[in-house]
């Protein structure tokens, strides 16, 4: 599909579609900083921060609603067709895993308001800032490829859910020799595992946005494929 | 069974005995082609209507027709029962084969060959003859009198066509009472009354209400277990409800022809995109 598609005839749809578009960006927009507060909040043990995350998530919530019922509206109205029906249908999936992305941070947020009050670790959650750094990379990188249906990109962003799975990994075994060596931080440790299992789903978020993106640029179904299918649909002419 | 009934059949090319018996002309397979184009152009004077068209409509599928005003769609859907030999400084070139066999072929009686793939029109044409007399109408040129066959016929015509239920305490009333959806389904029972193998639609809903159209769209979908229909359409949406497959023209040549759940999410041509999408091009 040619991402400079002319204008419709219509240029209240041209308007409707591109408003659509301005919308998941924004919403993605937040979504991005929700994520980041929320890890600053965890790992600096900031409550003000933490209690913003938990408010704005409500935001988040009330953008993906007002998107869907928007979605609803060009179908109803315009009975959109080809690349204008998998821009409505991309958005529509996009923003529900968008709304789990804005979940996850406030559950990072609800974990780094219990933290607060206790000990920290010495490194001060080295490993969890690297991880939520990394998906956050992965946020902003599947919003701009759908921005700019940038099919090959995406598969770039996607691929990068495999580090996110390997530190996520190394998180748990590390938790769990502590857990092991000191059973008196179980309760601590244990929430900084929820809240690395919460980034790595944030990850997996932003890769099932790659693969709308792909849906959206190619017109293929990628989703429960490998990552050699996604790279070959979206290399595909 | 009347003697005067089925010696008509053979001459005529139409089986009178399918008729009666409501027996389809061989079962078909998954998709067998009932019409095949091949490098077909037509001229009218000098300019080229059709620019060597290739394709294959599949037997008892709907395949639709769509395209901007004078791409060549209708022109194309007349070739199909050759009634572009009517108008004046036409030429064709290339094959159209029904059967493989060419319907250009000096043998073909044109007569058989429009009772083999009948014609509906945008507008409802009824003939100025009562309900009955119009669906019988074919059968009575083919020579048929026994009542009770025409009696079934009109019936089970009339059925196909989801009207009797509307017209049958009315039979012997003039089709110009009946309302412009009812008249357009009662040319459709007019058209499968002498079971053809293939049902030509230009336009048949647009000249109707959207519930007559819906009608008309319900009926098109019973109607292509039993016959091969093409159907042209201005509107997309009614392409992409009605049909299994869509073929989009442009200035005289088929852009894409393809699966039309495929053509409207994904078309591979970008002329299709823009077309469907109401883009310019």
């Amino acid at each position: 599909m040619d991402t400079n598609l002319p204008h419709h005839i219509s240029h209240q749809f041209d308007a409707e579609l591109e408003n659509l578009r301005n919308r998941v960006f924004a919403m993605g927009g937040l979504v991005e900083q929700q994520v980041k507060k929320a890890l600053t909040a965890l790992t600096e043990g900031d409550t003000e921060l933490a209690e913003e995350v938990k408010t704005g998530d409500l935001q988040v919530n009330s953008m993906e609603v007002q998107i869907d019922e928007e979605c609803t509206h060009i179908i109803a109205r315009r009975q959109p067709t080809a690349s204008d029906l998998r821009l409505v249908i991309a958005v529509i999936k996009t923003i529900t895993d968008l709304e789990r992305m804005g979940d996850q941070a406030e559950k990072v947020a609800r974990i780094g308001l219990e933290l607060a009050d206790m000990e920290r670790p010495r490194n001060g959650y080295m490993e969890i800032q690297s991880l939520g750094t990394h998906v956050q990379a992965m946020i902003s990188g599947a919003l701009d490829a759908f921005v700019r249906m940038d099919a090959e990109a995406a598969v770039e962003i996607a691929k990068m859910d495999l580090q996110a799975d390997h530190e996520y990994e190394a998180i748990m075994r590390q938790n769990m020799t502590f857990m092991m060596e000191d059973p008196r931080t179980i309760k601590r440790v244990l929430g900084a595992t929820w809240a690395a299992r919460a980034l790595e789903r944030i990850g997996d978020h932003a890769t099932n946005i790659c693969e709308y993106v792909i849906y959206l640029v190619k017109g293929k179904d990628v989703r429960h494929t490998t990552l050699e299918q996604l790279e070959k649909e979206a290399r595909k002419n | 069974m009347n003697m005067s009934d089925s010696t008509a059949p053979m001459t005529h090319g139409v089986n009178i005995d399918a008729i009666k018996l409501k027996k389809a002309p061989a079962a078909s397979g998954a998709t067998e082609t009932a019409l095949t184009v091949k490098d077909l152009k037509l001229f009218y004077s000098d300019k080229e209507a059709l620019k060597g068209i290739n394709m294959t409509i599949p037997k008892e599928r709907v395949t639709a027709f769509i395209g901007p005003s004078g791409c060549g769609k209708s022109t194309l859907l007349r070739c199909f029962n050759r009634m572009n030999d009517l108008v004046d400084g036409v030429r064709i070139e290339g094959q159209i084969l029904l059967h493989d066999k060419d319907i250009h072929h000096r043998d073909i009686d044109i007569a058989a060959l429009r009772r083999q793939v009948g014609m509906v029109f945008q507008k409802p044409n009824p003939f100025p003859k009562s309900i009955y007399e119009n669906v019988a109408y074919g059968l009575r040129l083919l020579g048929v009198k026994d009542r009770r066959t025409l009696d079934e016929v009109v019936e089970r015509s009339l059925r196909s066509s989801a009207l009797w239920d509307e017209v049958k305490d009315r039979l012997h009333d003039s089709a110009f009472g009946l309302s412009g959806g009812q008249q357009q389904r009662l040319v459709i029972a007019r058209a499968i009354a002498i079971e053809p193998e293939v049902l030509l639609l230009d336009e048949p809903a647009s000249a109707l209400d959207p519930i007559s159209t819906l009608k008309i769209e319900e009926l098109i979908y019973e109607l292509k277990s039993k016959y091969t229909i093409v159907i042209v359409t201005h509107n997309m949406q009614q392409a992409a409800r009605v049909s299994d497959y869509t073929a989009f023209m442009y200035m005289g040549e088929l852009i894409e022809l393809a699966d039309t759940d495929m053509l409207f999410t994904n078309p591979k041509k970008k002329q299709t995109e823009d077309y469907i999408t109401g883009r310019y091009g």
